[in-house]
Formats: structure tokens, C-alpha cells, sequence
């Protein structure tokens, strides 16, 4: 699949995309509340109980992978109480 | 260890002082961080203050705030030292310049402090170890059973 590699925000949608079609359901029977890292451009992922053991597997596969965090059963990795970045604008990153 | 400190901000927020890097500590920058109680991870900083901290970019991942909407953001790896002692972590990556540093939860399991906050005083105590004798036992509770002899 073709995802910009120099679009967070579109690296994210991806990473989401494939997590929903390919490992959710089969996650969230065995591994609730663990931490899963995507790997965009192979369509792979690895599970860890933390952020970064799922990062340190996904990268021992493919050092040169382009990764998205995931939390099992949770719409986000993590939560934030405040409102900061609500205006979406990470494209402008390097785009 | 002794009691590490912060301050309020003038709205009442809690504050510590904290140096964060990537790679090395010859990287590193003084920053004053709100601790979020509501933040779940263990730092989120604005993109232009973590761009000369040389961190290690692991990819990006999806904040949840707090009226459910969410939020992409960029993962990088560093450290941070709160006054000598040092943990490391996931630290995200804030697009909007206008936000200040904030350490959330997972900064304060990972440092096992206590957050207490005063009227004039913020504190990180050491977090004491947890033994069965100290969880309270409700009065109304049955005792637990007696192991049964299956022969």
C-alpha cells in the first residue's frame, strides 16, 4: 500500500487503518490493555505490555520500519486532559 | 531520597523543573513541565523545543483528549532528569507551539513518586512499598475461607 511516509497524520490513519482490519479483534480476545505497535509499510505488528517492549519487537523486525502505537481496546494510546492540538495540524510538518 | 520539589503557577497548576534529551546529555535542556494528572503518558512536548534534544523518532500514535476526540501525534524516545534522577520514556511530539511541556502519569510511576500537592507546596515523595498488612480490610467482609482438604 502506498501511505506518505512524510505525513504524520496520514502514518497514523494507516497505522489505524490496518489495526482495525487486520489485528483488532484477534488483539483485543488475547492481549486487552497491551500496547501494539504497527508497522505501516509491511502490515505487521508486534504486542508488548508496554509502549516501548512493542516498539523494541517492531524494530528488531524492521529497523528501517515506519511504526504507529496502539493501545488494545483503547481509542488512544494514551489520554490527555487537555485540548492542545485539537487543530489537527501535523502536516504541516514536512509536507 | 529526599523530596523532590516544584512550584504552583499562578493559576494553581503544578510545576517541576526538569532536563530532558535524546541521544546523550550533551543534548539536553532545562524546561519547567506541568504535571497532568489527566495526561497518561510520560511527556509531551511542542515539536520546535524538541528539535535540537536530539530524541530517537519511533513513529506516531493517536492521544484520545479529553471530549473523545482524537489527536495524532509523533513518538520520539528520551530521558528526563527531575533533580538527579533519571528515567526514560515515550515523549510526544506537539505540533502546537503554544503548549508548555507536560509530564503526565507514566513520568511519575516510572520516577515510583507520590504526587502531593499544598496550598503553596508541590512534592514528589518516595512512593513506599505496598505490604498485604497495610490494604485496609472492610469490617463487613467475611474472613477468607479456610483451605479445604480435598482428600
Amino acid at each position: 500500500m502506498n501511505v506518505p511516509l512524510n505525513n504524520p497524520k496520514a502514518i497514523a490513519e494507516a497505522g489505524e487503518r490496518i489495526y482495525k482490519e487486520k489485528f483488532q479483534a484477534a488483539f483485543e480476545a488475547a492481549h486487552l490493555g497491551d500496547y501494539a505497535a504497527i508497522n505501516v509499510g509491511k502490515e505487521t505488528a508486534f504486542v508488548g505490555t508496554t509502549p516501548e517492549g512493542a516498539f523494541e519487537l517492531a524494530r528488531k523486525d524492521d529497523p528501517q520500519g515506519i511504526f504507529h502505537l496502539v493501545r488494545v481496546g483503547y481509542a488512544g494510546a494514551f489520554q490527555l486532559s487537555y485540548q492542545y492540538g485539537r487543530d489537527g495540524t501535523q502536516d504541516w510538518l514536512f509536507g | 531520597m529526599a523530596p523532590k520539589t516544584g512550584y504552583l503557577d499562578k493559576a494553581g497548576h503544578p510545576h517541576i523543573k526538569i532536563r530532558v534529551w535524546g541521544l546523550s546529555p550533551n543534548f539536553s535542556q532545562e524546561f519547567e513541565a506541568m504535571i497532568d494528572t489527566g495526561f497518561s503518558g510520560f511527556l509531551m512536548l511542542p515539536l520546535v523545543q524538541a528539535l535540537p534534544l536530539a530524541l530517537t523518532l519511533f513513529g506516531t500514535t493517536q492521544y484520545e483528549l479529553a471530549d473523545g476526540s482524537m489527536s495524532p501525534k509523533l513518538l520520539a524516545h528520551g530521558s528526563i532528569d527531575h533533580e538527579g534522577e533519571v528515567t526514560s520514556g515515550l515523549i510526544a511530539l506537539e505540533a502546537n507551539a503554544n503548549c508548555g511541556p507536560l509530564v503526565g502519569m507514566e513520568f511519575l510511576r516510572q520516577s515510583k513518586k507520590l504526587l502531593l500537592l499544598g496550598r503553596n507546596v508541590v512534592m514528589l515523595l518516595d512512593e513506599p512499598p505496598v505490604t498485604a498488612e497495610d490494604v485496609p480490610i472492610d469490617p463487613q467482609e467475611p474472613p477468607p475461607a479456610e483451605p479445604v482438604d480435598s482428600k
